[in-house]
């Protein structure tokens, strides 16, 4: 028995019904995925959680803002920050945690809010006793010097703003390596 | 296991892009509405390569795909469901973990049909009754007129059973219970069917397939798709068969025949394959029916820009999931 073929239809008209259908189903595919990509932003939204990220790219890219960063670096210190955390709730903040090369030596943290006007978030800051403080300037802008302890240990800490942005910088190192940190720190393209 | 933060996203990449490549591929098959076999089967065969070749170039070729400012211009990066809060679980790693896991299971399921099946031996050729050997002969006597007749096995069992085995030299291999179960125009049909699995090297094909399985042990999608080409497989064979001179509606007969007589169940390979007994028996039994649909319809037509089609599905695909990260 000798089956009939289905008809053909028009080679241009098929040639139109490809190209269409092969947009409709990227265009479609993509939106999924676009989405999907999207979903995560919306569920998670604004977290008070304190969070680890990889980089300071991606610290940046999640605050939505620049970090500000010292230009002086001593060399004893590694680079990139051994640990980025980030709060993106309530203005949110960054704390970069830089730890000297091999492992010997005081560390340094820097600690500031990502928009003005914005306190840098508790959550980064941590349990802390303040034991001194007193009045100072980094450059021109007045600041606070004080010793503080944080979760039993004993840090030397400047809090001062910066464009609007409160910045704490604390170091169990030498007094003048910690001032000249601070004086250092900017955020990238802003003097 | 432990993963270093790009080898795990590589991996990620390789499962979702080859899960969404396939999904992409499907979608444009059933848009194009393309119905002949050898057509479907290589689109089919684009999604299968996608993770054995494209991937691969995708890595190799833009590893700036994997820095972390590429994300902000990405359509899905699978590391932001990181963000996302769900019982103190990495749903990132979850996903990435279960995907892998279920790649392995389905893997070693069809591992566990082939070592069983390896374990029973080749089946012992016999010799027909002269009855038989004339309605054999008879049967296949269309084939031989085309120079397209199999060599051919006959098997002493009761059960009815019509296959194609053999990697070096295909052969058809026919038993007394098909003998009787099928009638003469069936046995022609059947015969013609399997004499286009012969013709095709399916046998040997199934067995690189399965080679590439084990490479891509971990990839879900790929195991999915390698069913599926077996499948079309069988729908292509149909086709030929029917092109060999196989009355359509004969084969169709054999087919339900044959399914029936088995009671479409295959043998339990797993711990838990009483619990999927019934959904794979049923899954079979519509893929039978779906078989036997195709046949009672026309002979389907072949689209025009057939290697086209294949190019631009592959580019598409390719295009659209270089922003997948």
């Amino acid at each position: 028995m000798t089956a009939p073929t289905a008809s053909a239809p028009a080679p241009g008209l098929e040639a139109w019904r490809m190209v269409v259908a092969l947009l409709w189903v990227l265009g479609a595919t993509a939106g999924t995925l676009a989405l999907l990509g999207s979903l995560p932003g919306w569920l998670a939204g604004d977290s008070d959680e304190v969070r680890r990220v990889a980089t300071l790219d991606e610290a940046a890219r999640r605050l939505k803002t620049q970090l500000a960063l010292p230009a002086y670096y001593p060399q004893r210190l590694g680079w990139p920050p051994a640990e980025v955390r980030i709060v993106t709730a309530g203005g949110g903040g960054a704390a970069l945690r830089l730890k000297p090369r091999g492992g010997t030596g005081p560390e340094v943290e820097l600690l500031q809010a990502a928009s003005p006007g914005a306190p840098v978030p508790p959550t980064l800051l941590g349990d802390v006793t303040e034991l001194v403080q007193s009045p100072t300037t980094v450059g021109a802008r007045p600041a606070v010097r004080a010793r503080v302890v944080v979760h039993g240990a004993t840090w030397e800490e400047l809090r001062w703003e910066r464009d609007g942005r409160a910045m704490v910088l604390r170091s169990q190192g030498e007094p003048d390596e910690l001032r000249a940190l601070a004086q250092s720190t900017h955020v990238r393209g802003r003097p | 296991m432990h993963l270093d933060e790009r080898s795990a996203d590589i991996l990620a990449q390789f499962l979702v892009h080859s899960l969404v490549a396939s999904l992409f591929v499907e979608a444009l098959a059933r848009t194009w509405d393309v119905r002949h076999p050898a057509q479907r089967m290589a689109l089919r065969l684009v999604a299968l390569a996608y993770p054995l070749v494209l991937f691969p170039a995708l890595v190799i070729l833009f590893p700036a795909r994997f820095d972390p400012e590429f994300r902000d211009a990405a359509l899905l990066a699978g590391r932001r469901w990181r963000d996302v809060p769900f019982l103190g679980l990495d749903l990132y790693r979850a996903f990435v973990g279960g995907l892998a896991s279920l790649g392995a299971l389905l893997f070693l399921s069809d591992l566990g049909s082939l070592v069983s099946a390896l374990r029973r031996g080749r089946p012992r050729a016999a010799t027909p009754d002269p009855a038989e050997a004339a309605r054999l002969e008879a049967a296949l006597r269309p084939l031989q007129a085309q120079g397209r007749a199999p060599p051919l096995v006959f098997l002493d069992r009761a059960i009815p059973t019509l296959f194609c085995a053999g990697v070096r030299r295909p052969s058809v291999h026919v038993s007394r219970g098909a003998l009787r179960l099928l009638d003469d125009e069936e046995l022609r049909a059947a015969l013609a069917h399997e004499a286009a699995h012969a013709e095709r090297r399916d046998p040997e094909r199934s067995w690189v397939v399965m080679g590439l399985r084990a490479l891509m042990c971990l990839n879900p999608t790929f195991q999915i798709l390698a069913r599926t080409l077996a499948r079309d497989a069988e729908r292509l064979a149909d086709e030929r068969g029917a092109e060999l001179g196989a009355d359509r509606l004969a084969l169709a007969s054999a087919l339900v025949k044959l399914h029936r007589a088995t009671g479409g169940g295959g043998r339990r390979t797993l711990v838990f394959g009483g619990a999927l007994a019934g959904p794979l028996r049923r899954a079979r039994t519509l893929d039978v029916e779906l078989r036997a649909r195709a046949l009672l319809g026309p002979a389907p037509h072949r689209l025009p820009f057939g290697r086209l089609r294949l190019a631009l599905a592959g580019a598409g695909a390719l295009g659209m999931l270089y922003f997948v990260v």
